[in-house]
Parts: structure tokens; sequence; C-alpha cells
């Protein structure tokens, strides 16, 4: 029964996160949405090109690589630093400070952000593809399982890992 | 009762408390059988350590002023009335050996000091 | 050792890395009965608050055992949270919230928070619990720190340096809050203090650091 307890006590642990946060995030400064939905219309633009012509622009994978660590930095911004997001390097900013001498987990904290992005990302990621899938049948009428391969890594597992990889930092 | 401690005094903390303790019940501001603040009550009152009034509480049941009861507290022991009492026989016993000196002195027999005795008793 | 409430069996700090400065700590062993007041008394800069990180760093980064209630608080460190009372200079807060926010966002990570205790110890000590955090005195953030932390009804208090710097009436209130908390005996309070005039009245056990050096600890013989 110890297993089912602390199952149940984690479960409660990231039910008070979220209740937390969204108190939390209702100071946030509006201008951070803003800059995530501007990024993530920027890489749905980039996504429409097609997967095999891509070799053709290598210079825009570079620029995938920066918009996908800024989108979840940007979309993270109000769950990791309390106050106003444009400013987030002033001093007592972070949330973890708060919360590491208070009974949560820094499993549970991390999860619970992580879950936030996961939520956020395979919406973006479900567009991408019919935008990949579209435009690399109206091009190219080609469609392989790199196509699908592609937009994942890009849209969803890059984001995510970069995500967690922020997460995992605070106070190492 | 106050107790009133110096911190810097030449006593030690627990010992200043004995020996008010000790002087309240021999003056009789704490009677017999009187139920005494408990060690955490006292602690908290004059703002010292638990551990100061127990061993003063202690030292005070070792000496016999105070006996502790299971579950209830701390009490003054019925102990020192006698010892008030036998405090009072010796002061008036002092008294005495004084007047009887006195009385000597200014030529009185010891029949006629008993005389004047008996006659105040009257 | 049931009826220790907190006690050290031979801490003993791990090697930190070379980037992380900090006092190592040695051989530190203690037992704590509950309703009990304990001071960590030393220099500045002898440990004392590194003791504190030990037991309240998200990581184990010591040898030994460091036991609350007779468990290992790194076993499950967020239910040894749950029990322990912090207050301390280091202890972050929602600055820019009132005292009441603060209680009202943090309180309910505690599995027992009494939010009606924790305004009730803010009023006595004169604090209105409107009051922005970083708008308060070093007296009043102490005070809502305190007041938080009484409010989860921890098992143990750690308290660090709560009264340097303050004024005679607030370690005397200070000090009447702490005989009320251990007087049901049921938690115990370790608090780090270098005031002489503290360590000789108010502390029933001393344990002493000299430079990560556990020396001593026993009963407080200075009275």
């Amino acid at each position: 029964m110890r297993k089912n307890e602390k199952v149940q006590d984690e479960e409660r642990q990231r039910i008070r996160l979220r209740q937390f946060d969204q108190e939390l995030v209702s100071y946030t400064g509006k201008v951070v949405w803003f800059l995530t939905g501007w990024f993530s219309f920027l890489m749905l633009l980039l996504i429409c090109i097609p997967v095999q012509r891509v070799t053709e622009f290598k210079s825009f994978l570079v620029l995938y690589m920066m918009f996908s660590i800024w989108i979840e930095d940007f979309f993270l911004q109000p769950y990791i630093h309390m106050a106003d997001a444009m400013m987030p390097r002033k001093g007592w900013g972070r949330t973890y400070e708060r919360l590491k001498y208070l009974p949560i987990s820094k499993k549970q904290y991390i999860r619970v952000r992580l879950e936030y992005l996961f939520r956020y990302l395979w919406k973006l990621s479900a567009a991408g593809l019919i935008l990949q899938c579209v435009f690399s049948w109206m091009l190219d009428k080609q469609l392989t399982i790199w196509n699908v391969v592609y937009v994942i890594w890009m849209l969803l597992v890059m984001p995510m890992f970069w995500g967690w990889l922020e997460l995992i930092v605070e106070d190492a | 009762m106050q107790i009133i401690i110096e911190p810097h005094g030449t006593y030690a903390i627990y010992e200043q408390i004995v020996n008010q303790m000790k002087n309240a019940i021999i003056s009789g501001s704490l009677v017999a059988n009187e139920a005494l603040p408990s060690i955490r009550g006292l602690a908290a009152e004059i703002g010292v350590s638990v551990i100061t009034t127990k061993r003063a509480y202690e030292e005070l049941e070792k000496e016999g002023l105070i006996r502790s009861v299971a579950n209830k507290g701390f009490y003054v022991c019925d102990y020192n009335t006698d010892y008030l009492h036998e405090k009072q026989l010796m002061q008036l016993e002092k008294h005495f050996t004084e007047v009887i000196y006195r009385a000597r002195q200014a030529g009185m027999s010891d029949d006629e000091i008993r005389e004047m005795v008996e006659g105040l008793l009257g | 050792m049931s009826d220790m409430i907190f006690a050290a069996r031979q801490v003993n700090g791990l090697r930190r890395g070379i980037w992380q400065k900090g006092l190592r700590l040695q051989n530190i062993s203690f037992e704590l009965p509950a309703g009990y007041i304990m001071g960590i008394v030393g220099k500045n800069g002898a440990g004392k608050t590194t003791f504190f990180d030990y037991i309240m760093q998200d990581k184990k980064c010591y040898t030994g055992e460091l036991l609350l209630e007779g468990r290992e608080i790194h076993q499950n460190h967020q239910q040894a949270l749950d029990r322990i009372g912090f207050v301390s200079e280091k202890n972050r807060f929602m600055e820019l919230r009132s005292a009441l926010q603060n209680a009202q966002m943090l309180g309910r990570f505690y599995s027992f928070f009494d939010k009606e205790l924790f305004r009730d110890i803010l009023e006595k000590g004169k604090v209105s619990e409107h009051k922005i955090i970083t708008e308060m005195s070093r007296g009043e953030q102490m005070k809502f720190q305190l007041a938080f932390a009484v409010a989860h009804k921890p098992k143990v208090f750690l308290l660090d340096e709560v009264t340097a710097g303050m004024d005679p009436v607030f370690r005397l209130d200070f000090y009447g809050l702490l005989h009320l908390l251990i007087k049901e005996e049921d938690c115990s309070v370790i608090l780090s203090t270098h005031i002489e005039e503290e360590i000789e009245k108010q502390l029933d056990f001393v344990g002493v650091l000299e430079e990560g050096r556990w020396v001593s600890f026993g009963e407080n013989k200075l009275i």
C-alpha cells in the first residue's frame, strides 16, 4: 500500500502545483504569450517547406533550432519566473526559489510544467503535420514517413528536450 | 509570587530560583500544600529554559521543601509549617535570652523574673 | 530513540565540488527530545546556516543520518519538509505579494495549514496581513515567516538567527512564542544564535560548532 500512497501523494502535489500556477500566471505580462504565439507562427511558416527540400535551405534548420529553444523558453517563462517575464533576470524572479523549501518534489514540479509544454506542443505539431503533408503533396506529390518524423522532431521532441533541460538545470 | 532573575548575577539562574522559592516558603508567602506553577509554566513566565526550572524544582524537592505528585505537578510540602514553627521558636528563644540577660543586668533575681512573666501571662 | 523528535547520527558533509565554496560539517551527533529548545552556537561562519542547509536541501549531501521522528529526512524529503518549519533569511517567499496572499498561495502545499492561526499570530505580532513582503522590515519579515511556519504545525522548527539585530522587545515576544509552541511537548525548536544572554537563559540544549566541527552537545550548563 506504500506505493499506492506515494502515487496518490504525488498526484496531490501536482494538483496543488496546478492551482498555484493558475494564480502565479495571472500576474504575468501579456507580452510573453504574444511572443510565444509569434514564434509558433514563424515555425509553422517554416514547416511548410517539405522535408525533401530542406537541404536547399540549411540555414533554416539553424533557425529552427533557435526557435525551438525560444518557444519553450517563452512558453515556460510565466511558470519559471514570477516577475514580469520581460525582465526575467531581475534577482528575485525564479519560482523554484520559492518552492524549494515547501513539501513539493522537484520531480513533480518539473513534470507539471512539462505537461503544460507538451499540451501546447502537440497541438502545434498537429498543425505543423497538416501543413507539412499538404505542402509536400502539393509541391512534390510525395508523402513519406520522413515528413512525419521531421515535424515531430522539430516541433515536439526538440522543444520538449530544451524545456526539460531548462527545468533540470534550475538549482542543480 | 514574583521571581526576578539576574542573568549575570553571581548565582546560577536555577540557584536564584531555588533561593527565592525557599525564602517564599519559609516566610510563608507560599503556604503548605499550595500548588506551584508547572515547570513549563514557570519557565515561560520568567523567560528561562525549561531545563533551568526543572533543575530548580529538582533541587527544592531534594531539600524536601516541595514534592511532586504524578500527573498533577508540584506542591509545597507540609514540612514547612514545622520548619517555620521551629524557626519561630528559635527566634523567640533568642528574644527570651536577651530579655533575661537585660533583666539580670537590671538587677532582677530569677524569682522576680518568673513573677513578672506569670503576672503578664495572667 | 523513539521519543526523540530530532536526532543526528554521525553527520559528515560530503566533499563538495571545487566550484562550491562553503564549510564541510564534521561529526555532528545529537538527540533532541520533544518539547525543548536547542541552540546551535558558534561564531559567524562556524557552520550554523550550513547545518540548516543540510536539512533543507533536496539532495542528501552528507553521510550519516538526520532523523525526524525516527525517519531519515532524505528518504522522503517532501514528507520531512511538511513537518519542518523553517525561518531564515534564505527562505524566499513571493516578495511582491502580501503576507496573506503568500499564505494563500504557498500554504496549500502543506498537508495541514491553519490560515486563521497564521492571521492570528501575525495580528499579535502587529504585522498587517496585507503588507507586501518587500515593504516589511526585517523584524516583520521574521514574524511573517514564524506565523507561516507555526500555521502548518511542524514537528521541529529550524530558526536561523532570527533574533540577530532585533531589539529586546522582539526577543521577549519571540521566546514567549517559542515557550507556547513547545508547551504541549509535541514539537521542538532548533535555533542558531550567538547572543550570550539568550544562550544562558533560554536554551535547554546547546550544540557548539567550531569551523564546521561539532565540538560538544548537552544540557545547557551555563545556567
